[in-house]
């Protein structure tokens, strides 16, 4: 599992691989999009499951006057009219096409990008055949299930060159990026120890009591588990109610940490590498990077800045922020750097233009595939340390575990047939 | 006796195994038991349910033991999957001998499982049992096979890849996908030559545009081309894919070679390219392009110019001031906010001097947007000319040099202006005053000083000055802060327990929860309803656990001495249900003046909990049925005992 992204792009195609900057935030009118856009000029945009986290995301997408929302795909009928139903009603028109199957979807030339907000379980799956069919993609968090669905992500997106944002919008979150700021220039002293808010991580590897199936057209059973393993039918799962098993969940550590483990490796500039070792305890995880950067992954104990929050420490200072936008800080003086902000840490809307963007001028995302697929194995990583309940050594460059079988056994799980990744 | 022991083990095992539902309490892993005890349930009648969670132990702990009996459960349709969860992440090299036999046993999904996860595994010693499969006429067998010919890219496969290729027009999608698939591994192997010689080939297919984007991006990384020349042929090809490649490279190189001749390509570019190129020139930071981004920002074409204009800002130093006021006062909506983020951005020496200057001798629209500019900047020289504005007949100057002086006024300032606007007293110029000072207060960098400085003027100020004044403690906020208003609260001078008490009713952050309900229990009576008020909003309206939540609802409900707080709370456990609150509503249904407040709440969580908890929903809406007189409540209390039921 040698990792393989843009920093081998780097080193194998051009002499000198300088830091990739972080695009700049380009307003649609600064790239001449201002008011009316010409059809020709619009992003094409599908949708892949949306459910109710992702109608938040459309109804974002449907602000923006260069995206034209044309179709979407989803097993379940209800979901797939609902979507209907909101575009329709957006744009005036009765034109919104319906599918079941995302094949029809993926294979229309004329969409250039999709919105993915299915269940967690076909996050890395639908993205990469997204890429395969030549889509930029928006796809809500977690992106991956396993350490191995994770690196498949981001070779996906190196390989064919499309962009891709993660739905972790707290990165193009006024908060957090500044929070992030005072670690990166340093006003916050030499970084000792970053905090990520998580879940209580357990899973349940229990099935539910089997009931009759609903038509295909209905819902599909069989594509709703995709390359999960088997089990009978329940009406709960497809409600929502696969949240918590193993089989289609991360648990808690990355329900949450797919957010905050993320700023933390982002704040600390640790996008490109993982914590070395990895404690386990009641509540979460303690993380060592191999120059001795604690990270701590927690669900209790937080400061009420709102959910998902972070909190870095320095030598000098430290904050604490979360979803409320509000901040802790100290020193006190580094207030004066910034005033109060007000975006939620739930919000989409400036992390969405920052993808429509980045489609346009083909630069990296704030959230791309390379630095959410390493954010992704941290948390996974972790939560194998806690699953098993011991310290584990790990390897970020190949990542592998040192000297433990079983852990390097839990990077990766068989997909159902035929699915592969 | 060992014997017995075994036996009653594995019984044990089987008994935990075979509850499938969702009774048993979350365990970490999938099953429990060792290899011999799992291989047992194998071997056994046991449950469907049993033998899947046993494969998923299994392949965490398996060993070349267990390969025997799970490979026989690669060709049942449900278990196969579970067999291969097993198998494919056991390093055993059993595992690759059972995986090839079964290459040549197995047919349909269970087929094209086996030759995934061989995949999986890199197993190379495969190639020849899937090379037939490859040429096979199941086209879903054929996929497959094709893609794992593709990951484990050895010289016979991927000769087979480049045949599929070019003999199976209807796989050949596959194929390139397993050509792009191969040159990768080529790639990490360092074994360059061979990856570009792979992916030449794709160029004599006939490929979607987007394999072909794929197949160009893995020559290039290749390093066999000369890239800044290939940058240059994509970024003048017609087709957009391949511009957009150009794109990309104009963002990885990183060489001044490249801005040259990025800028060279400005000139040659129509309007639409130019604009995309033009961010990829900020987006590199090199400043020796800024020429260029200068003669495109007097473009005729809008596009160019607003991107050239935001470019500036970042590129640009105190030399481009005059081009971006120009920008900025044009008139053009659109353009005018561009050119003020830039300026606002705008780094280099003398920038702040230059606007300062241009402030004290500028007039209308340029005077309107400097003094944003300045603001946005937090000039601090230019506060004198900001307190003039503040009172400004123009109310979108008023409103800029307002919000100017919330980002500039610190704590130096911060005493003198607050005296000026407690001496305006209720005149029409304190109104924004005030106003700005808020803003200062929000980002007053040293809270405990700043709030000194308001308390230390409660003592001798009026009733009006004192809400004033701690009106803006709220927004300065902290630990000082907070004490100051609790003690102002607690005292015996009503006026200031008045304001201490609205302001901490309004306060911005969750500490001040404690305090409030400290003085809701024991404060002035006078103000102590209006403390519970303002504990109750914290509940509801800040970021915090559930289990906080419910325990300082419990704690609301107990301080509450009238009806209409208990309401309150009541309302408030409907908006983080739990089954904790559900109870806690429970006795209350019972009582005359809450009863229905309670039947409502208790609806209202039982709808969010029904799927969690069934039986404390039913048992609950019985008796919100036997006292609620609302028919509505009634109606969906009965829904949800029909959906326990």
């Amino acid at each position: 599992m040698k990792p393989n992204n843009r920093r081998n792009f780097l080193k194998t195609s051009m002499v000198a691989g300088a830091a990739i900057a972080v695009p700049t935030f380009v307003s649609s009118s600064a790239l001449g999009l201002g008011g009316a856009v010409a059809p020709s000029d619009r992003i094409v945009l599908g949708g892949l499951g949306i459910g109710p986290r992702g109608t938040t995301d459309l109804k974002c997408f449907l602000k923006n006057p260069d995206v034209q929302f044309v179709a979407v795909a989803d097993l379940q009928q209800t979901r797939r009219e609902a979507v209907k139903t909101l575009v329709d009603g957006t744009y005036g028109s009765k034109d919104c096409v319906l599918y079941s199957d995302m094949f029809d979807i993926l294979a229309r030339e004329d969409i250039d990008s999709l919105l993915i907000a299915t269940g967690d379980r076909w996050h890395t799956m639908a993205s990469i055949l997204a890429a395969k069919a030549g889509k930029d993609v928006y796809c809500e968090k977690p992106c991956s299930l396993t350490i191995a669905e994770s690196r498949a992500l981001a070779n996906a997106y190196r390989k064919y060159g499309r962009v891709y944002q993660a739905g972790t919008q707290r990165r193009t979150i006024g908060n957090f990026e500044f929070a992030k700021n005072l670690v990166r220039d340093g006003k916050l002293g030499k970084l000792h120890t970053i905090h990520a808010n998580t879940r209580p991580p357990a899973t349940n590897h229990h099935w539910l009591p089997a009931e009759p199936e609903p038509a295909k057209d209905v819902c599909d059973w069989d594509r709703w588990l995709g390359a999960c393993p088997w089990r009978p039918y329940n009406s709960a799962y497809v409600r929502g109610g696969w949240r918590g098993h193993f089989d289609f969940h991360g648990g808690g550590i990355l329900e949450w940490g797919s957010h905050t483990v993320d700023l933390c490796q982002w704040a600390a500039g640790r996008d490109e590498t993982a914590p070395v070792e990895y404690v386990p305890n009641a509540d979460g995880v303690e993380c060592f990077y191999a120059d001795g950067l604690k990270l701590v992954m927690r669900s209790e104990g937080w400061m009420g800045m709102g959910t998902c929050s972070v909190r870095y420490e320095g030598d000098e200072g430290w904050i604490e922020t979360g979803d409320s936008g509000n901040f802790i800080l100290e020193p006190k003086a580094l207030r004066t750097q910034q005033s109060v902000f007000h975006r939620a840490g739930t919000d989409p809307t400036t992390h969405i233009r920052n993808f429509l963007d980045c489609v346009k001028t083909r630069e990296l995302t704030n959230a791309n595939a390379a630095v959410v697929a390493q954010s992704h194995v941290v948390c996974h990583a972790a939560y194998i340390a806690w699953q098993l309940g011991r310290k584990l050594t790990f390897d970020p460059v190949n990542e592998e575990f040192e000297a433990d079988e079983e852990a390097n056994r839990m990077r990766s799980r068989a997909m159902r047939e035929p699915w592969h990744v | 006796m060992n014997l017995l022991r075994s036996i009653c083990s594995i019984t044990v095992l089987m008994i935990t195994l075979l509850l499938p539902v969702a009774a048993r309490a979350q365990q970490p892993l999938p099953a429990e038991g060792n290899e011999s005890q799992l291989l047992v349930i194998l071997n056994s009648d046991a449950e469907l349910f049993a033998k899947a969670k046993a494969c998923q132990r299994l392949a965490i702990i398996g060993t070349p033991k267990s390969v025997p009996v799970v490979s026989q459960l690669l060709a049942d349709p449900v278990l196969s999957h579970y067999a291969r969860f097993a198998l494919e992440a056991n390093p055993s090299p059993e595992v690759d001998k059972a995986f090839r036999a079964a290459l040549s046993e197995l047919k349909g999904r269970q087929l094209v499982g086996v030759i995934n996860s061989i995949a999986t595994r890199k197993d190379t010693q495969s190639v020849d049992a899937l090379l037939p499969l490859a040429a096979g006429d199941n086209l879903e067998i054929a996929a497959s096979a094709i893609s794992a010919l593709g990951v484990l890219a050895t010289p016979e496969s991927i000769s087979a890849v480049k045949q599929a290729l070019a003999q199976k027009p209807s796989l050949r999608v596959t194929a390139a996908d397993a050509c792009l698939t191969a040159a990768d591994r080529l790639l990490i192997d360092e074994k360059n030559e061979a990856a570009l010689l792979l992916l030449t080939t794709l160029r004599k297919v006939e490929l979607p545009k987007h394999i072909n984007v794929a197949s160009r991006l893995g020559e290039i990384r290749t390093g066999s081309q000369n890239i800044n020349a290939l940058m240059n042929s994509y970024l003048q090809d017609k087709d957009p894919a391949l511009f957009r490649i150009g794109l990309e490279l104009g963002h990885y190189l990183t060489d001044t070679k490249t801005t040259e001749q990025l800028v060279k390509q400005l000139d040659t570019l129509p309007p639409a390219r130019r604009i995309l190129l033009l961010h990829v020139l900020g987006n590199r930071g090199d400043t020796s392009a800024l020429p260029a981004v200068i003669k495109a920002a007097n473009s005729d074409d809008d596009g160019e110019l607003f991107a050239a204009v935001s470019v500036l800002g970042i590129l640009g130093d105190a030399s481009v001031v005059p081009v971006l006021l120009q920008a900025a006062v044009s008139g053009e909506e659109d353009l005018t906010i561009i050119a003020r983020d830039s300026l606002a951005l705008l780094g280099g020496q003398d920038v702040d001097n230059q606007l300062i200057n241009r402030l004290e001798n500028s007039d209308s629209q340029e005077r309107l947007v400097l003094v944003d500019v300045a603001g946005r900047r937090g000039i601090h020289q230019a506060i004198p000319l900001l307190l003039k504005y503040v009172s400004s007949d123009d109310p979108e100057l008023r409103n800029s040099a307002i919000d100017g002086l919330g980002m500039t006024v610190g704590l130096k300032d911060f005493p003198q202006l607050l005296d000026q606007m407690l001496a305006m007293d209720s005149t029409p110029s304190a109104t924004p005053m005030k106003e700005a000072l808020r803003k200062a207060c929000q980002r007053m960098g040293d809270q405990d000083a700043a709030s000194q400085v308001l308390l230390d003027r409660m003592t001798d100020a009026s009733p009006a000055a004192q809400i004033e004044l701690m009106d803006l403690l709220v927004y300065v906020g902290g630990q000082r802060a907070l004490a100051g208003a609790q003690a102002a609260a607690a005292g015996d001078d009503n006026a200031t327990a008045d304001a201490a008490t609205q302001a901490l009713g309004r306060w911005l952050t969750p500490d001040a929860a404690p305090v409030l309900l400290e003085l809701a229990k024991s404060g002035n009576s006078a103000y102590r309803v209006r403390c519970l008020r303002g504990y109750i909003r914290i509940i509801r309206q800040f970021g915090m656990r559930p289990g906080q939540r419910f325990q300082m609802s419990k704690l609301a409900f107990a301080a509450a001495s009238r009806d209409e707080e208990r309401k309150l709370v009541l309302d408030t456990l409907t908006r983080f249900p739990l089954p904790q609150g559900l109870k806690m509503i429970i006795p209350h249904l019972g009582s005359s003046s809450l009863s229905e407040a309670a039947s409502s709440a208790a609806v209202a969580i039982g709808e969010k909990l029904v799927n969690q908890d069934p039986k404390s929903v039913a048992n609950a809406m019985t008796k919100v049925i036997a006292v609620t007189q609302n028919e509505d409540i009634a109606k969906r209390a009965k829904v949800l005992i029909s959906r326990v039921k």
